[in-house]
């Protein structure tokens, strides 16, 4: 089937868009996944792939390296010649968190890749039940005050950074609840387990059905879906963390290939499939923020993180 | 509840050629992959997904939902054939399921786990469809406190399988949990016991583990002990009664309590997240035998053994569905795959489905009782040929059996680490068995572990640490004293004997 | 083995625990808590267990030497398919594998070397696209 596709694939390349990028890989193209099967990242990575092989007649094998949240994928990218025919995508926040946390322990930094392009980000948030008695995050600082503590669900680190430094700089008395993904922390908000939670989009339909409120918008941004919903920064809580999903490859990829796998992404994220996919079911809207608006992203959020973590340490 | 016009306009859906066809290529490549060590309906799903891209969203969840349902009736008949389970959940059926073969009876073992099967998984599809709902709003009530009381409640009933040496199962539990501790910690996310390597983050990888314990370590110890040249892997007698061959219904009806017990015990580790059709297995054979009057039949080839494993580990896919419809969350890496099945199509599980796509998930139940009369169909069939398969000389069987390992381990992480990881826990599982420690045991606590130490950070933080705040988690309290209860009660037992 | 526990249970404690783990310094559960426990346990049912009368363990020698052949040949095939590949090393395992298991029928040999790894090769690579090693 997929053998098909690609002869399809080819001979409409052929026939129609000729020769759109000079460059074309010598042999299959791997397409690395930070995650196992299963899950956003993986559904977005076979996705593209998909498209790529169907728009540019190139063939695409996706491959799941799983561990760490994409550290061990990309350890292995970064260790892959730079030839273009190896590509990873994978998701910031994990990365970043351990660059800065034991990049001294890690084969990469943040300079060992070309970064391609971002798919999206996740609308992170901060929700409650719709019948709380606080309506934002202030009011909820205010309440864990007046109640000796609330309890907050998360689900990765620089969420529980963000609220630490909160405790320490704004007296907030918040006891965080790990949990292992923001659909279980959107559960303990909803059975009453936690007063409120991250959630990074499964909170979305909730919302709408009128069972969650969001208390902030925990990203840099306000959300389509609540527009009147302030973020964190807006109520005067200094802090974002923004997760996007992101292609990488090894370092000093040729200029044409490097155009080449570019304009190649771009046109997958733009199709209407991975659009649909993305506004459906994460709640998101695509956003590529292109080859260098990538790389200052995951330049620029080394140091993000790092002024967050001193902030928790207080 | 919906409409009865949506309902049965989704249930007609369901029943076409085409749908049909694929629940029957999903039943058939999941019966062979799950009968083949190593790889699994896991895998195939994963492998799978990308081609339902083009299908319609019924046509390619009924697909998916085949193979899974088609693995594990697949994963029991190495298990009871060569006592190598071809997937994990398949392991405690061969406690008993592997002496009844080798008692010259493997159809009448792979009837009965069949029967079980499809007895396990039409239970708990019947409660999806029937009280998903309600069922659901319980699952929300159910607090980190109350999971982390019955995670309790499941080792305290596991205790029961510890046999005759107290120190030895204690500590074949304590060396599985002290395993499901490498990796990222729940509650600081710092990496532990890794030893520099990546792949551990996420933890040993779960396929490795239980491969290595499971099967591969069977698969070195059967290749060890070959004597003789060409000889097939299980005798068959030529002549044999019918009553061996067959499992009448008087036979069956025998087991309807087990049976029942497997799939309620099934439906509710398989309706929360991350408990998993193998520990449902193993839970459900121990309670099993705990309630049995003649206990020292187990293990020695009981068709109540393989009724006790089979209906629980099925009866968790059918659950599984029931958070993944109702709240988007997934049960299992199967049901991950499937809610990713969903998002390829576009549409996301949770609240709103029934409303949004009740056409669709009716159909899906529609198509999920077919699945089931597919399954034995298939199943029924399929087993003439695998009692074929097994006539094969053992050598070939095993050390085809031993690459498939190596290659599905592969697949499913993508490194050779980790199949160099799956040997050395083949090693251990050796080690352990040969002085007495049980790898069931083992693979328990390794299996919970994890969901055990998150259970247990979040209800510290909840309780703040002090036990005294249990008063205000009821049910809890009431799962912590049965646990007691029932050690006390193998406490008691044991002292008897 | 009770005693081999132990001091398993005593060197995780002592030495790989606190190299392996990261100390933090606040919240319940530490990263190294549930480890630090399992190993104490693992520990104290060592000693239990070596006061009690040593089970009657009498591996067969011959098993024993075969089992450990058969992991090293299985475990050093795999480290080397990291190197040449699974096409060349896949059918070498199959075959040393058959060879120790004391099969001599050189048909037999020959279509079992050939056709497992690749009918293996054929449907994962080929058919479905996934890579091999």
């Amino acid at each position: 089937m997929r053998r098909l596709l690609t002869v399809l694939g080819l001979s409409l390349f052929f026939v129609s868009t000729l020769a759109r990028a000079e460059w074309t890989p010598d042999g299959p193209l791997h397409l690395q996944i930070g995650f196992g099967a299963g899950g956003s990242t993986d559904t977005l990575g076979r996705l593209i792939a998909s498209e790529i092989e169907e728009q540019m007649g190139w063939e695409v094998i996706v491959e799941n390296k799983p561990g760490g949240g994409g550290v061990a994928m990309f350890s292995g990218i970064s260790q892959a010649p730079a030839d273009g025919q190896t590509i990873g995508i994978g998701v910031n926040i994990p990365i970043l968190m351990n660059l800065v946390l034991r990049g001294d322990k890690l084969p990469f930094n943040a300079d060992s890749f070309d970064y391609l392009a971002t798919v999206t980000v996740a609308p992170l948030a901060i929700v409650a039940k719709a019948d709380a008695p606080y309506n934002d995050f202030r009011e909820l600082v205010a309440w864990s005050k007046e109640n000796d503590g609330a309890l907050l669900g998360f689900d990765a680190k620089p969420q529980e950074m963000t609220i630490r430094a909160i405790n320490a700089n704004n007296e907030g008395q918040f006891k965080l609840v790990s949990y292992k993904s923001g659909a279980e922390s959107v559960q303990g908000v909803l059975g009453g387990h936690v007063a409120a939670g991250y959630s990074g989009g499964a909170h979305i339909q909730y919302v709408n059905s009128g069972d969650l409120k969001v208390l902030a918008v925990a990203t840099a941004d306000r959300h389509g879906y609540s527009p009147d919903t302030m973020t964190l920064r807006e109520q005067g809580f200094d802090y974002a963390v923004e997760p996007y999903f992101f292609l990488a490859a090894p370092r000093g990829l040729p200029d044409d290939t490097r155009d080449a796998l570019v304009a190649a992404l771009d046109a997958a994220i733009a199709s209407d499939r991975v659009a649909e996919m993305v506004v459906n079911t994460m709640h998101a809207e695509p956003r590529n923020l292109g080859a260098e608006g990538t790389r200052s992203k995951l330049v620029e959020g080394v140091a993000d993180i790092r002024t967050l973590i001193d902030a928790a340490e207080g | 509840m919906t409409d009865p016009g949506t309902l049965l306009l989704g249930i007609s859906d369901a029943f076409t050629l085409t749908n049909l066809l694929f629940v029957l290529a999903g039943i058939v490549t999941g019966q062979v992959v799950g009968a083949i060590p190593g790889i699994g309906p896991v895998m195939a799903m994963a492998i799978a997904i990308p081609f339902t891209f083009v299908l319609n969203p019924l046509a390619a969840i009924a697909f998916l939902v085949g193979i899974n349902k088609g693995g594990l009736v697949g994963g029991a008949i190495p298990a009871i054939l060569i006592n190598v389970p071809g997937t994990p959940d398949a392991a405690a059926t061969a406690l008993d399921g592997y002496p009844l073969a080798r008692q010259g009876k493997p159809q009448k073992a792979m009837k009965m786990a069949l029967y079980s099967s499809v007895t396990g998984d039409t239970f708990s599809d019947v409660v999806l469809i029937t009280v998903s709902a309600p069922l659901a709003i319980v699952a929300l009530k159910m607090g980190p406190v109350e999971i982390f009381a019955l995670m309790v409640f499941a080792f305290s009933i596991i205790a029961g399988l510890i046999g005759s040496s107290l120190p030895k199962g204690i500590a074949a539990g304590a060396l599985g949990l002290l395993c499901a501790t490498v990796g990222l910690d729940p509650e600081h996310s710092t990496p532990r016991l890794i030893f520099g390597h990546f792949e551990l983050y996420d933890g040993f990888p779960l396929v490795a583990v239980a491969i290595g314990m499971l099967a591969v370590s069977e698969i070195l110890r059967r290749l060890a002990v070959i004597s003789r040249q060409g000889l097939p892997v299980i005798h068959l007698p030529e002549e044999q009664p019918r009553e061996d061959r067959r499992v009448g219904w008087r036979e069956y009806w025998s087991c309807r309590y087990t049976l029942l017990r497997g799939g309620c015990i099934g439906t509710v580790l398989g309706a929360i997240p991350g408990v998993g059709s193998t520990a449902a297995a193993f839970i459900s054979y121990a309670a099993t035998r705990h309630a049995s009057r003649e206990p020292d039949q187990f293990g020695k080839g009981t068709l109540h053994g393989i009724a006790a494993t089979e209906s629980a580990n099925s009866s968790v896919v059918g659950a599984n569905l029931i958070p993944l419809l109702t709240l988007g969350i997934p049960g299992s890496v199967s049901a991950a795959l499937l809610i990713s099945a969903f998002m390829i199509q576009g549409i996301q599980p949770g609240p709103l489905l029934f409303e949004e796509q009740g056409r669709l998930i009716y159909g899906l139940f529609g198509a999920m009782i077919m699945a089931n009369i597919t399954n034995l169909a298939v199943g029924l069939i399929g087993l003439r040929l695998w009692t074929r398969v097994v006539r094969a000389p053992e050598a070939s069987i095993f050390s085809a059996a031993l690459l498939l390992c190596i290659v599905g381990v592969y697949l499913s992480t993508g490194t050779l680490f980790v199949v160099l990881v799956m040997f050395c826990f083949a090693l251990l599982g050796i080690v352990m068995q040969a002085f007495g420690y049980s790898t069931v045991i083992f693979i328990i606590a390794f299996f919970l572990g994890q969901r055990f130490e998150l259970s247990l950070s979040q209800t510290l933080v909840i309780l703040d640490g002090n036990p005294a705040a249990l008063v205000n988690h009821p049910v809890a309290l009431l799962l912590l004293t049965f646990a007691f209860g029932v050690i006390a009660w193998y406490g008691v037992q044991g002292r008897r004997e | 083995m009770a005693l081999a526990l132990a001091i398993f249970g005593l060197l995780m404690l002592f030495v790989i625990i606190p190299a392996q783990t990261e100390a933090v310094d606040y919240g319940w559960l530490r990263p190294d808590t549930l480890p630090v426990v399992t190993c104490w346990v693992v520990t104290a049912c060592g000693l239990w267990q070596a006061t009690l009368t040593p089970a009657q363990v009498r591996p067969r020698a011959r098993v024993v030497a075969r089992l450990l052949l058969y992991l090293i040949v299985a475990f050093s095939a795999v480290w080397a398919m990291t190197r040449l590949g699974f096409l060349v090393l896949a059918p070498i395992l199959v075959l040393l594998l058959n060879l120790l298991a004391g099969e001599r029928r050189v048909a037999w040999l020959a279509a079992q070397t050939v056709c497992v790894p690749l009918v293996i090769w054929l449907l994962v690579d080929v058919l479905l696209g996934r890579p091999l090693p």
